[in-house]
Formats: structure tokens, C-alpha cells, sequence
């Protein structure tokens, strides 16, 4: 059994009439990559906000690595980004990372090796107020690099940045999941979350609407696209099938929902038995796009 | 405890600004040597204040940690800054989320504001040391160590003074309205102990009484000010009639109270940031 890094139940977050949370439980195992998608003001920052120790909670429980850690002492363990890097100005690359050194209690050995991974090696004695957007992003990476985290959070890493800044911070990403590292990642982005995550968390208004895998996401919802010559009578012949959910016509084409799964194959022989020959059948499955629209817009 | 310190010393030491006041602080401290050289001639009218004994054992440790005092506005700024930079940086978030708890954070600050009243206690100590050998009539191992509640009660006072700016850079998140706040909680105090003490209450002590539970009242009431105890002067007074009785002793009650407002302060601040949501 993989071990749980972190568990949330019921967590609930309200700022004055505002309910930013409402009952989030999730569960974070070693070795996946997991992805929270939501619209701005979903309560996703929120959510990270709380188990992260600088938003307090209104209600429900959280726990690090299963209890056995306080927080502040299980985010040593942790590496975290959030909406903007936030470092001492005045400081260059490596002293901030120092420090965050000596906040960790770990001794300096990594800072060098960091900075080399997100090819920042260079200007490790600028200033951080001299860099780019894009290279305060990849320091903070760094920063959450630096005591070999055993989960990484990112809260909407590449907001803001070039296409080559959030092809590089992507690349970063792609680099530290293929080491096996957890990964926690905030974004409305859903290429990218479909691209880099194993499992997604859909959130709406602080509402959990989807928790699983992505494949699962995308699966769960295929439909059918169908053309006969006799338009009216396919119609009325699939209307008659047990399992039908849902049946629309756009373009000539007849869109079919089913509740239950129901094979191709199966259907094709269920309409030839009823004598509506098809010459158009396509399976078609949801895009994570689609199904985060049909999710969100309910 | 080290860790503490060593990270709070890391982010005002690469800090140019507060570096340079920093640096500025000790040295206009040291300053004070010059008072020995001030010196006026007006024809037979002579003042030579090392000749007046204000550099004489015991008295200059009353009279040091008194100026001294003065310069505590410089580390004020430095105080307030670190704290309200840590809001405008983002760097109070981050310090969380690298695994600081809310209470070494404050903790740090803490031990900050101790070190730098600690350090002032311990320079003015040894300054007035060098300056007393130097000058004054008595050099008596008993002499030269008498009256050093002086140095306690200048180290208190510095220490709820800086928890006062670290407690209102805590609060109002801004490094110049939480100085402002600092200049019109001084002008409040003062003007309110005028209203009430010469219009309202008719000069009744009681009113100095309860005054004494203020907090920069009661920091500035644990070293009063040192001239009407010099010989000269008294003399002066004596000339003219007025024969005030003044009380120039550090009083166990008044540290009391300041240690009572510094631990206020630092609770209250661990207090709000740990409410508040980052």
C-alpha cells in the first residue's frame, strides 16, 4: 500500500458570508502527480493556503505524512510555491536560498546543485529584485527543491510567464515527476494538468466536483456520433435502447449519451438487428477541456 | 535559539539600509565621548562639562544610559522595517510555508529586538567605563560599580520600547504608518496627561499615578532625566529658592511595569499573526 502524504477532511474556509471551502477531503498518496483544477476563486489557492499554515481553517481536519508531524515540522519536508515567488529583494539568489537553508535546518550543500537544475547556476550572486518574472519562478522552484521534498506544491507555476518561461517551468516539472517525486499542482491550465498529472480534483465555488484519475475523468464520459440515411428513424430506433441517456442531433449527425458503458460494436449490431444501417460511427471521448466545461458550467 | 537568531541577523545584515543605521546607531553612540571636549569660554565665565562632573562615577551611568536613550529612534526604524518588510516581500508566507512555525517567527523577532538592547546595554556599559576612568574624580572599585541599576533600567526601557515598534509593525504592516502611529501614540499620551493633569484634575498626583501605567510614560519614567542632580546646577537652584526634592532612583515598580507592556506586546503579536490569514 503506498503511504498517504497528506490527508484533508472536510475542510471547510469562510471569509465572512463568503464559503471559500466547502467540505474538501482528498487524499494525497506517495508517487502520483495530482492536479486541482478550477476556475479563478475556486478556492484552490485557499485549500493549498490551509495546509500550507498560513490560512487558518474554519473547520475540518488535515494531517501531514499521517499525523506524525506537526506542520510547521512536516513543511520542512515540503516544497511549496505559491501565486508569486516571494524572496528578499536585497538578497542575491544564493543568500535566499541559505536561508531558506537555515529555516529547514538543512546545511547549504544543496544550493549549488539546485540553482544548476533550473539553470540559474549563473546568476546565483544577482540580486533577486534584477530578475525576470521568469527566473524569480524558477528560484522559487529551486527554493522548494532544496531539501529534496517528498511532495512538491505548485500553485499556478506558470501564471504570468512567457512561452518560453512556461515551457521551461513545464520541463522542470516533467523532470522532477519522472523522479518520482509527488506532485501537487494548482492550475486552471488543463493542458498542462492534463499533460503532467495521474489523478485531478475539480473544484467549483469551493465545491469538490470530480476526484479521481484523469483517465477516469475523461473515460467515464465517451459518446457516440452516428449517421444513417433514415435520420428520423435512427432517432426514434436509439430512443428505444434501455441504457440511452441523452440523444441530439447537430449537423446531421445524431450525438448519443448513454448512462451505463456501451460497446460499439454492441450498438451497431442492436441498431442493424432494428434495420438502421449506419455509415458513420465514431466513439468519442471528452476532452479534459470538455469535460472540465460540462463539469464546471452544471 | 541560534538558528532564530542567525536567520534574523541574515535578512537586516544584507539589508543596506538597516545595515548603514545600524552601523549609524553605535557610532553617533560613541559619540557621546564628545561631550567631554564641549567646552566654553565667556570671559571669566567658564563651562568645561567633563569638569562638571558629569563623567564622574557613579553618576555618568545615570547620565549615559539618559542620552544614550535618545538614539533608540534609529534601531526603532530598523525594528519596524523588518517587520513590515516581511508583509510587503511576501516573505512572512514563504517563511511559513518553508516549515518557520508561527511562534519561531515571532520568536526570531523577539530575540532580535534582545540582542539589539543587549548590545546597546553592553556598549553604553563599556563606553562609560573608558569615559569614567578617563575623567572621573573617584575611580574606587566601589564607586566605579555603584548606581548600575542604571544599565538595567536602560536595558528595559530599550527592550519595551522595541517591543512597542515591533508590536505596531505587526500590526499595521506598513514601516511609515506604524512610525507615525508611534509619533501620535506619544503626542496622545502627552497631551491627554496635559488635559487631564492641569484642566481636569487640578494638579493631583493621582494623575502621575495612573500615567505611570502607560507604556512610553512608563519607559521614560525609569531613567529621568539627570541635569537637576548635578552639583552645579543644585547649587543654581539653591541661589535661586527653589528647593525641589526629586526622585532620580531606578524603582522596582516602573521596570515592572515595562516588562509587563513588553510581554504584552510580544503576546499580542503572536496573537494577531497567528489570526491572521497571510
Amino acid at each position: 500500500m503506498e503511504s498517504t502524504i497528506l490527508s484533508i477532511n472536510k475542510l471547510n474556509k469562510r471569509y465572512g458570508k463568503i464559503h471559500a471551502v466547502k467540505d474538501v477531503s482528498l487524499e494525497i498518496h506517495k508517487g502520483n502527480v495530482y492536479g486541482i483544477l478550477g476556475p479563478n476563486g475556486s478556492g484552490k489557492s485557499t485549500t493549498l493556503g490551509i495546509v500550507l499554515n498560513v490560512v487558518n481553517k474554519t473547520s475540518g481536519d488535515y494531517s501531514w505524512f499521517g499525523g506524525a508531524l506537526q506542520t510547521h515540522e512536516a513543511l520542512k519536508k515540503v516544497g511549496a510555491i505559491i501565486e508569486r515567488p516571494n524572496f528578499y529583494p536585497y538578497m542575491s539568489a544564493k543568500e535566499n536560498l541559505e536561508l531558506v537553508c537555515k529555516i529547514k535546518g538543512i546545511n547549504y550543500s544543496k544550493v549549488d546543485e539546485k540553482l544548476e537544475v533550473v539553470g540559474l547556476i549563473d546568476r546565483k550572486d544577482s540580486k533577486f529584485k534584477t530578475f525576470s518574472l521568469g527566473m524569480k519562478q524558477r528560484l522559487a522552484i529551486a527554493s522548494a527543491l532544496l531539501n529534496d521534498p517528498e511532495i512538491l506544491i505548485l500553485d499556478e507555476p506558470t501564471n504570468g510567464l512567457d512561452p518560453q518561461g512556461i515551457h521551461q517551468i513545464r520541463d522542470i516539472i516533467r523532470l522532477i515527476a519522472s523522479q518520482g517525486t509527488t506532485i501537487l499542482l494548482a492550475s486552471h491550465l488543463l493542458d498542462e494538468v492534463e499533460k503532467v498529472c495521474s489523478h485531478v480534483l475539480v473544484l467549483r465555488y469551493g465545491e469538490i466536483l470530480y476526484s479521481g484519475t484523469v483517465d477516469g475523468m475523461v473515460a467515464h464520459e465517451a459518446y457516440f456520433e452516428l449517421q444513417a440515411n433514415d435520420t428520423k428513424k435512427l432517432v426514434d430506433t436509439i430512443k428505444s435502447h434501455p441504457d440511452i441517456e441523452k440523444v441530439s442531433e447537430t449537423e446531421g449527425k445524431v450525438i448519443v449519451h448513454f448512462k451505463n458503458e456501451v460497446d460499439a460494436a454492441q450498438l451497431n449490431q442492436y441498431l442493424s438487428e432494428r434495420a438502421v444501417y449506419l455509415n458513420h460511427l465514431v466513439v468519442k471521448k471528452l476532452s479534459l477541456e470538455e469535460q472540465f466545461l460540462a463539469l464546471t458550467n452544471k | 535559539m541560534k538558528r532564530l537568531i542567525s536567520i534574523e541577523l541574515q535578512k537586516i545584515w544584507k539589508n543596506r539600509a538597516s545595515k548603514i543605521l545600524t552601523i549609524g546607531y553605535f557610532v553617533i553612540l560613541s559619540f557621546i565621548a564628545l561631550i567631554a571636549s564641549i567646552k566654553f569660554d565667556i570671559g571669566n565665565f567658564k563651562i568645561h562639562f567633563a569638569e562638571m562632573g558629569i563623567f564622574n562615577f557613579p553618576f555618568i551611568w545615570h547620565f549615559n544610559t539618559w542620552v544614550a536613550s535618545f538614539l533608540k529612534f534609529f534601531l526603532a526604524i530598523v525594528i519596524v522595517s523588518m517587520m513590515a518588510n516581511e508583509y510587503s516581500y511576501g516573505t512572512l508566507k514563504q517563511n511559513l510555508i518553508d516549515g518557520m512555525s508561527k511562534k519561531e517567527f515571532i520568536l526570531s523577532k523577539f530575540l532580535t529586538v534582545v540582542l539589539f538592547a543587549l548590545g546597546s546595554t553592553v556598549f553604553i556599559f563599556v563606553m562609560s567605563l573608558i569615559l569614567g576612568y578617563s575623567f572621573s574624580s573617584y575611580t574606587e572599585f566601589s564607586i566605579v560599580f555603584s548606581d548600575m541599576e542604571y544599565l538595567l533600567a536602560y536595558f528595559v526601557k530599550l527592550l519595551g520600547f522595541f517591543s512597542f515598534c515591533l508590536f505596531l509593525g505587526v500590526l499595521i504592516k506598513r514601516s511609515a504608518f506604524a512610525i507615525g502611529f508611534l509619533f501620535i501614540w506619544f503626542l496622545i499620551e502627552k497631551i491627554s496627561y496635559g488635559i487631564l493633569k492641569f484642566e481636569v484634575f487640578n494638579r493631583n498626583p493621582k494623575v502621575d499615578d495612573f500615567y505611570a501605567f502607560m507604556p512610553l510614560e512608563s519607559m521614560s519614567n525609569l531613567v529621568v532625566e539627570p541635569f537637576t542632580r548635578l552639583s552645579v546646577i543644585k547649587n543654581i537652584q539653591t541661589a535661586v529658592g527653589e528647593n525641589n526634592i526629586k526622585d532620580y532612583d531606578v524603582h522596582f515598580s516602573s521596570l515592572l511595569i515595562v516588562l509587563v507592556w513588553s510581554a504584552i506586546f510580544i503576546f499580542s503579536s503572536y496573537k494577531i499573526i497567528k489570526k491572521r490569514d497571510l
